[in-house]
């Protein structure tokens, strides 16, 4: 992909944004796994430990997730103007949707065939977080430490059993982080 | 006009800027600036806002700032305020970005990086869990005592989860499929 000419990647960034900020039903956790599908199943553009990097990274500023990650995979493939074609091409379609919905919604919340549509699209869309939290759990294992095993249950309990907010998990579970390997390093010296 | 282009794009300059962690975690920060303080939409609108950012794509930030700024000052109003909304996150994005790039060779650099990705699973892994509980018992927050079981949500999420795993369909031909399922069973 970092071979093709620099318009060629920004009209496939456009089409690729596109296309998943269309999908992106359900808040920005389905982003991670139609961006796995366009830009490495499909791209190859980069592997899925790279896009966990982006991801944590998107995650961790403030702001929508889903147009955070655009513009850091949109970077990554074709520097500043890259990152600005990827994140107009991310909220193009939310903006023009909402414009359009705004008419109409009233009948769109009461329709009993579109309310029936989206039931079966929410069990598909929890099926494809499993799938994706499925290889994102492979990947931190693979790194042989159960420290990042441990930290991602322990988040999940936090944030789903106990409702924590996102941004202290972030900050504590770096501190910990911070902690253990402070300690190590001292252990092994 | 311009008065109120301005006080839009502070205010979602201001809700880009302070919700991190995405999703529900902003709603309430939203409801705060435009519904109690400035009075641009009322609680009502804003309960449907919520709504319709659950049946149509996109962040529920983006969808609120496109409907208050058509609302208040029309499509410039929309696109001002949607800008706003992702600017500093983007900026802060791209920002640590370079930040992690430059510094790779660092031990320390690298195990935040390694503890930022495995924070973002337990969220994620939340996230899907919430959304599969919604789909099951119709309940947003998880507890022992449930009132109603949908077998039909469930017998959708594992075929999905096998075609998924199994022959790696795509997404868009999931939600399709799993729409269409929907509307046959409910």
């Amino acid at each position: 992909m970092e071979r093709k000419s620099l318009l060629f990647r920004l009209f496939w960034l456009f089409k690729a944004n596109i296309i998943i900020s269309c999908l992106a039903v359900g808040g920005g956790y389905m982003i991670l796994p139609l961006m796995k599908k366009q830009f490495i199943d499909k791209a190859k553009a980069c592997d899925f430990d790279e896009l966990l990097e982006m991801y944590a990274i998107a995650q961790s500023a403030p702001g929508a997730i889903a147009v955070n990650l655009s513009a850091i995979t949109g970077y990554k493939l074709a520097r500043l103007p890259g990152a600005v074609v990827s994140c107009i091409a991310a909220v193009l379609p939310p903006l023009l949707i909402i414009s359009a919905v705004t008419v109409c919604y009233r009948q769109l919340v009461d329709n009993h065939a579109v309310n029936a549509a989206l039931k079966g699209m929410i069990a598909a869309i929890a099926a494809i977080i499993i799938d994706v939290v499925y290889e994102m759990s492979k990947n931190v294992a693979r790194s042989k430490e159960m420290l990042g095993l441990f930290t991602a249950a322990a988040v999940f309990y936090a944030a789903f059993i106990l409702n924590f907010n996102a941004i202290l998990l972030i900050i504590f579970s770096l501190a910990a982080y911070a902690v253990i390997f402070n300690i190590r390093n001292r252990l092994k010296k | 006009m311009s008065e109120k282009i301005l006080e839009l794009s502070l205010s979602f300059l201001q809700i880009g800027s302070f919700s991190i962690g995405g999703g529900y975690a902003i709603i309430s920060l939203i409801e705060e600036l435009i519904v109690n303080r400035y009075h641009w939409i009322t609680l009502k609108e804003y309960t449907d806002i919520i709504t319709i950012s659950q049946m149509t794509p996109g962040p529920l930030a983006i969808n609120a700032s496109s409907f208050v700024g058509l609302k208040i000052a029309g499509i410039f109003g929309a696109v001002a305020a949607t800008f706003c909304c992702v600017f500093s996150g983007v900026v802060i994005s791209l920002g640590g970005y370079c930040f992690f790039c430059r510094h790779r060779k660092s031990d320390v650099i690298m195990n935040i990086l390694q503890g930022l990705k495995a924070v973002a699973t337990g969220l994620i892994g939340a996230a899907g869990a919430g959304i599969l509980l919604l789909s099951l018992t119709g309940q947003t927050e998880f507890s022992v005592h449930i009132n109603h079981f949908d077998f039909y949500a469930l017998a959708i999420a594992i075929v999905s989860l096998f075609l998924l795993r199994r022959f790696k369909i795509g997404p868009v031909w999931l939600m399709g499929i799993s729409a269409v399922a929907g509307v046959i069973f409910y």
